[in-house]
């Protein structure tokens, strides 16, 4: 089988291929991490789709590859003649289904049922960006493919393929063909061997004339489709949910493959998609009308021309963070109405409180987990600010949890991993979750739903300096908290000027949800805790 | 270029409405594309009016004229009756013009437009149709390719020589011929010789091969010999016909077994095959990015296409050039043109003779599946212990049911009465993947012809109570 690069979720279309943790020949077991790459702010763990052995390694370390492309041939054992017609039929789907850059928002959740398509043997399959797959795709290049009779192989490989009656240009395989690869279509394909023999056998009474040769040659019946042990109905039900039909292990008499093979097969796909649409907003799934993409495509390729780089302007390649970053900033910026509200917190005692406690605690206590509890403790107040927007349902989705992202500056950029239930934790089992998630952010190393988006975010620029700023807020929540650097300023305090320790608060909020009183309020909130820490002690 | 062309633009261009393309179009506007149809003779194409049917409703009249004598024999006195084959033409062709309205009717009902005139392509988005006063540019975004097929034509023996026709000219004729001459022993000769055999005729086939039906098993073809006098008539085999000497009535020339001989008769019919380069080509087809393979059909993907926006259907897609295949691609294609996620899938596509008894084939034959399986189960009921055929003064032929050791059905072949109707359930429970315990365990009708399937189903497991 061809084993694609699943789907992480949360939009993420393509990553950076980072190791094999397997090598071609090696027997794998059905979630084995078989290899690692890098996408959106996480390095994930790709898992085998199936039990089998690699046949060959497609992806190398450092390559771009993109959700949907193949990176390993996989033998399972199955046929895989026929798996190039799949394939092939998968990517067509792709091009034929088209949703168009307008409806895409609205049809989330139709083009769920598409998406789970592409992911034929990915186990953790979800969404599907067309839209960004296309971008940097060929994608003439691609739909040729199959159809041309062109194949990579070696002479010996060509002649074993001779033996045993494959024909190559079948397989579907796009880069080089192995003679595993070949041995297995043998092993696998006896089926269809025979059954296109047979179907040397309609023609027409002649009487041997030129023409009528060729004809005859060419006559064949309809074995030569394949023969697929399965009866119509299943073979359309197969189709419906895109599910490559010679992959399927029947489970009937005589291995036919049932409705009930194809519904669980299906089901399992279902099951992953549903998982990652529970994380609300994600990339567009939908699919791009050919043509359309076509067309933007000659677009940016014509506007990206006027500014190829050139003499003292170097191009830097985006990573996959950076253009995650890029485009979810945009999209933004673009939906959510953004105001910032900045005021000023005097946060002296709060400081003198930390200092005096930080020693009898472990794990290294910032002043996030304060911060954070006073949050929290405003949010309740303040529901609105913990919210979600529905546009489709007009509706305000207040949430009754608090899970906050935090940003995080990486040496891979910006992470912004999940802090979940802040308001069951103390402060000390926050301050180790911080410290748990920011180091393995550092590495690389969080899992994807780790950094799915919360109900609420905190973004600690100060630390690295400025004392005020415009945080954007990370969709589809409704509200960020910008912190700026601690710092003695001078202040008045009953008619006299002291030195105090304070800190600018910057509040960015979607105007669509919460008004600004009630920003001001929630701000009025947050600085009251700040200011009386031991409001903030009391559940630590 | 011509002066003043209009342009205008379609989403679903399809040329030819043929079986293949009137389904493309007529499925592809129910899913909502607006469709133009161009067909630059009648719709329905040559299934409709020069094949399939008017050849059946031809077979269904000759069948009368030969059941006189039955009739006299079971006390239906008929001495007298009459036939005028002028009024059966008739008749045969308002069935013909009965089913083309239909087709219309239908085109119209689902909003297919309908142009008549002949399409040449100009590029993979635009043809030029030329109708009878005008000429029109037509911009497509996809296009379905259903130019069907003609029948060859012999160097020597070509259609336009006096006497000499084609199964299209065949189903035409005034009156019946007291002598026809058919060149080529396949089914559609074949089905010539069951006509106008019937009729009176006296029929003499040519066949280059060694025997008529080369591409039938050798018992079907004893069994329908056997059976009827029809067609050991006058066949000559291993004849290869090279000339016709035009005269008041022509002759042919034939070279058997390097001797040459002389055969002549009111008409010669040449019915060797059926060709559909010339189809593609009268559409201009290089002027896009598809081409015409070697055999000359055009390659397709499961999903009928032949290039990005390019659909091909029917004849011009390749073996079988069977109508009932056609129907099916075109049906695809329509679909995947709408943006449906299908594909064409049917693992078996039943072949049919209207020979005299009928002969119907799906799936493998005894000896594809004795070639290919170590050991396979045969069972046989002969049509003379079917007590419907016998009332129906039938009897004659077989079924025959070929199944895997694990008793999976292989394939079936029925010669009998009715058999191009018994085949449905055959190639029903093929795509099925049905056993021979699931069709014995399905309760049949009696007295029915299917019931011989049953029957044969049983046999196979030597418990037919029949036989």
């Amino acid at each position: 089988m061809r084993f694609e690069f699943p789907d992480t979720g949360e939009g993420v279309t393509e990553g950076q291929f980072l190791e094999w943790k397997v090598n071609e020949g090696n027997e794998v077991e059905e979630d084995q991490i078989v290899g690692e790459a890098e996408t959106d702010k996480a390095v994930v763990d790709i898992p085998a789709p199936a039990d089998g052995t690699v046949s060959e390694l497609k992806a190398s370390p450092g390559d771009t590859v993109k959700v949907g492309d193949v990176i390993m041939i996989l033998d399972t054992g199955e046929g895989s003649a026929e798996e190039a017609n799949g394939s092939e039929g998968s990517e067509e789907k792709v091009a034929e289904e088209p949703e168009t850059e307008e409806n895409k928002e609205d049809s989330e959740e139709s083009s769920e049922d598409k998406t789970d398509a592409v992911m034929v043997g990915s186990p953790s399959a979800s969404s599907y960006d067309e839209d960004e797959k296309e971008e940097e795709t060929d994608s003439t290049n691609k739909n040729s493919e199959s159809d041309s009779g062109d194949v990579l192989a070696l002479p010996k490989v060509r002649k074993l393929a001779e033996e045993k009656g494959v024909d190559l240009s079948k397989l579907g395989i796009d880069g080089r063909i192995t003679e595993e690869v070949v041995m297995e279509a043998s092993g696998s394909g006896k089926v269809q061997e025979s059954q296109e023999e047979s179907g040397e056998e309609e023609s027409e009474g002649t009487s041997g004339k030129e023409t009528e040769k060729t004809e005859r040659d060419s006559e064949t019946v309809s074995q030569n489709m394949g023969y697929v042990n399965a009866r119509p109905s299943v073979r359309k039900l197969a189709r419906e949910h895109d599910i490559e039909i010679s992959m399927v292990d029947g489970s009937g008499r005589n291995g036919e493959i049932t409705r009930d093979d194809i519904l669980k097969a299906a089901g399992e796909m279902d099951k992953n998609t549903e998982q990652e649409d529970n994380e609300p907003r994600q990339e567009n799934t939908g699919e791009d009308e050919p043509e359309k993409v076509e067309k933007e495509e000659l677009d940016q390729e014509e506007a990206s021309q006027d500014i190829r780089p050139e003499g003292d302007v170097e191009g830097v390649e985006m990573s996959g963070v950076r253009k995650i970053t890029a485009e979810r900033m945009a999209q933004s910026k673009n939906e959510a109405a953004h105001v910032t509200h900045i005021e000023k917190a005097d946060i002296t005692e709060l400081v003198e409180l930390r200092e005096s406690i930080k020693s009898d605690v472990d794990a290294h206590l910032t002043y996030l987990p304060f911060i954070m509890k006073a949050c929290v403790a405003a949010l309740r107040d303040h529901p609105d600010l913990n919210s979600e927007l529905d546009t489709e349902h007009n509706e305000i989705l207040r949430k009754k949890f608090y899970d906050f992202n935090i940003a995080v500056d990486t040496d891979r950029g910006l992470m912004v991993p999940k802090i979940e239930d802040i308001d069951s934790r103390n402060m000390v089992e926050l301050a180790e979750q911080i410290a748990d998630k920011a180091s393995r952010a550092q590495e690389g190393d969080l899992e994807r739903d780790e950094m799915a988006p919360g109900t609420f975010s905190i973004t600690n620029l100060g630390v690295i300096g400025g004392e005020a700023f415009t945080p954007i807020i990370y969709p589809p929540q409704s509200a960020i908290l910008g912190i700026g650097k601690i710092q003695e300023t001078a202040e008045v305090l009953d008619g006299e000027v002291v030195p105090r320790k304070t800190v600018m608060l910057s509040l960015s909020y979607d105007h669509r949800v919460v008004d600004g009183a009630e920003a001001a309020k929630f701000m009025n909130k947050v600085i009251e805790d700040l200011e009386n820490p031991k409001n903030l002690i009391i559940d630590m | 270029m011509v002066v003043g062309d209009i342009e205008t633009g379609t989403e679903l261009l399809v040329i030819g409405g043929g079986p293949a393309g009137y389904a493309a179009a007529i499925r592809a506007a129910q899913k909502g594309l607006e469709v133009t149809l161009v067909e630059k003779e009648d719709v329905g194409g040559t299934c409709l009016n020069r094949g399939c049917i008017p050849a059946k409703a031809l077979i269904h009249a000759a069948g009368f004229q030969k059941d006189m004598e039955h009739w006299d024999e079971i006390g239906i006195h008929n001495k007298g009756l009459d036939v005028e084959f002028s009024e059966v033409q008739e008749w045969k062709n308002d069935i013909v013009e009965n089913l083309n309205t239909g087709v219309k009717n239908k085109l119209e009902a689902v909003g297919v437009e309908l142009m008549e005139g002949e399409a040449r392509f100009l590029d993979d988005s635009t043809v030029r149709v030329e109708e009878e006063h005008r000429t029109d540019k037509l911009n497509f975004e996809k296009c379905v390719v259903a130019t069907g097929s003609k029948p060859v034509e012999i160097p020597g023996l070509e259609f336009d020589k006096e006497g000499v026709i084609s199964s299209r000219e065949m189903l035409n004729l005034e009156e019946v011929p007291e002598e026809l001459v058919v060149v080529g022993g396949g089914y559609i000769g074949m089905e010539a010789v069951t006509k106008f055999c019937k009729f009176g005729s006296k029929v003499k086939i040519v066949e280059a091969e060694e025997r008529v039906l080369p591409n039938f098993d050798e018992e079907v073809v004893e069994n329908i010999q056997e059976t009827s006098e029809c067609y050991n008539d006058e066949i000559y085999t291993n004849t290869k016909a090279f000339e016709v000497r035009e005269g008041e009535t022509p002759v042919l020339l034939a070279n058997q077994d390097g001797e040459e001989i002389e055969i002549e008769g009111d008409y010669i019919l040449v019915a060797v095959g059926r060709e559909t380069r010339s189809g593609l080509k009268s559409v201009d087809l290089e002027n896009t990015s598809v081409e015409i393979g070697e055999n000359g059909f055009l390659e397709t993907d499961s999903r009928m296409k032949a290039s990005e926006n390019i659909f091909v259907v029917g004849d011009a897609a390749g073996q079988p050039m069977l109508a009932h295949k056609a129907y099916m691609e075109g049906k695809v294609a329509g679909e995947v043109a709408a943006g449906e996620n299908t594909g064409m899938d049917a693992q078996f596509i039943p072949k049919v003779m209207y020979t005299d008894p009928e002969v119907a084939v799906v799936g493998l034959t005894e000896s594809d599946a004795r070639e290919e399986y170590e050991d396979v189960k045969v069972g046989r009921f002969s049509m003379r212990h079917s007590g419907r055929a016998l009332t129906t003064n039938g009897g004659d032929g077989f079924v025959k049911v070929i199944a895997s050791e694990e008793n999976q059905i292989l394939g079936v072949t029925i010669i009998s009465d009715r058999a191009s109707d018994m085949i449905a359930e055959a190639t029903l429970a093929l795509e099925m993947q049905a056993y021979l315990e699931d069709v014995i365990g399905t309760v049949h009708a009696h007295p029915t012809f299917p019931e011989a399937f049953q029957e044969a189903c049983e046999d196979a497991l030597n418990k037919s109570v029949h036989t």
